[in-house]
C-alpha cells in the first residue's frame, strides 16, 4: 500500500496524505461519477432504449435540440462531467503505469491537450449548432 | 492456477469498462462534431452506426457504462461509510446481478425487437422503418 506520505492516492479508501490536488481529484472523480450515474443512464435511456439508433440523423437532433432547450444543458454537463470523469480516469492509469518522469510529463501532456481540445469542440457544437432551422 | 477474487474482477472491470466508455466518448464528440459541417455530413457520418458491428458495439457499451455505473457506486458507498466494507463482495454480487438482469431486458429490446440490425448495412436504415 502506497498510503501516506505518497503522491499517490489509492482507490479503495479515503484519501491519506497525498497532495491537495490529488485529493481534490479524489473527491471530484466521486461526486462527478455519482452525478454521471442519473445523467448517463437517463442519456442512454433515451437515446439507445425510447429512441433507436437507427432513427439518428440530423433532422431529429435539430428537432429535439429545439423542442427541450433543457436537452443543451443536460448535454453540457455529460460532456463535461464525462470527460473530466474519464481523463482522470486515464490519468489514473498513467499514475499507475508509467512511472519515468520523461514518460509521464509526456503522456499527462498528451491527455491534459486531448481533455482540452475535445471540450472545445464538444462545446463548440452545443454552443453553434443551428437550432430551429428546419 | 491463480485464482481470481471477487475484488480484483470487481476492479478490472471497472477498469476495462471506464477505458472503453471515454475512448468511445472521443468517438462520440468526434461524430458530434459533423453537425457543424451540414446534414449531409452528418448523415453521412454516423452512418458507422448503422451497421450491424456496431449495434454489438452499442450493447457491449451499454453494459459498460452500466456497470461502472453500479460499481462506481458501490465504491463510494464503501469509501464513504465504512461499515459497509464487511458486504463489499456481496454489494458486487447484487451490481453483477443488477447488470446482468437489465442487460438482457436491453439485449432483448436492441437485439430482437429490432431485428432490422442485422442487415442495416446492406439494406440501410430503411429496413428499420
Amino acid at each position: 500500500m502506497t498510503r501516506g506520505g505518497s503522491d499517490y492516492v489509492s482507490s479503495s479508501a479515503k484519501p491519506v496524505g497525498g497532495s491537495g490536488q490529488e485529493v481534490f481529484y479524489w473527491y471530484y472523480v466521486r461526486i462527478s461519477g455519482l452525478l454521471l450515474v442519473f445523467l448517463a443512464l437517463l442519456h442512454l435511456y433515451l437515446n439507445h432504449i425510447q429512441t433507436d439508433v437507427s432513427d439518428l440523423e440530423y433532422d431529429l437532433v435539430i428537432e429535439r435540440l429545439t423542442a427541450y432547450p433543457l436537452l443543451r444543458v443536460a448535454d453540457f454537463l455529460l460532456l463535461f462531467l464525462g470527460l473530466s470523469h474519464g481523463v482522470l480516469g486515464l490519468k489514473a492509469l498513467i499514475d499507475d503505469y508509467v512511472h519515468k518522469p520523461t514518460e509521464r510529463l509526456f503522456w499527462l501532456s498528451l491527455l491534459y491537450v486531448v481533455f482540452g481540445v475535445f471540450l472545445v469542440a464538444g462545446t463548440a457544437v452545443l454552443w453553434t449548432l443551428p437550432l430551429g432551422a428546419n | 492456477m491463480y485464482q481470481l477474487k471477487e475484488g480484483q474482477l470487481a476492479y478490472i472491470f471497472h477498469r476495462v469498462s471506464g477505458v472503453a466508455v471515454i475512448l468511445f466518448l472521443f468517438v462520440h464528440i468526434v461524430e458530434n462534431f459533423f453537425l457543424l459541417m451540414g446534414e449531409e455530413a452528418y448523415n453521412k457520418a454516423i452512418g458507422i452506426y448503422h451497421t450491424w458491428y456496431f449495434r454489438i458495439g452499442e450493447v457491449a457499451l451499454i453494459a459498460a457504462v452500466l456497470y461502472h455505473a453500479l460499481n462506481g457506486t458501490r465504491i463510494v458507498i464503501v469509501d464513504f461509510w465504512s461499515q459497509s466494507t464487511k458486504y463489499q463482495k456481496q454489494m458486487w454480487y447484487v451490481v453483477m446481478g443488477i447488470t446482468i438482469v437489465i442487460m438482457l431486458w436491453v439485449a432483448k429490446i436492441l437485439l430482437i425487437d429490432y431485428p432490422c440490425w442485422f442487415w442495416m448495412d446492406t439494406q440501410g436504415v430503411e429496413a428499420c422503418k
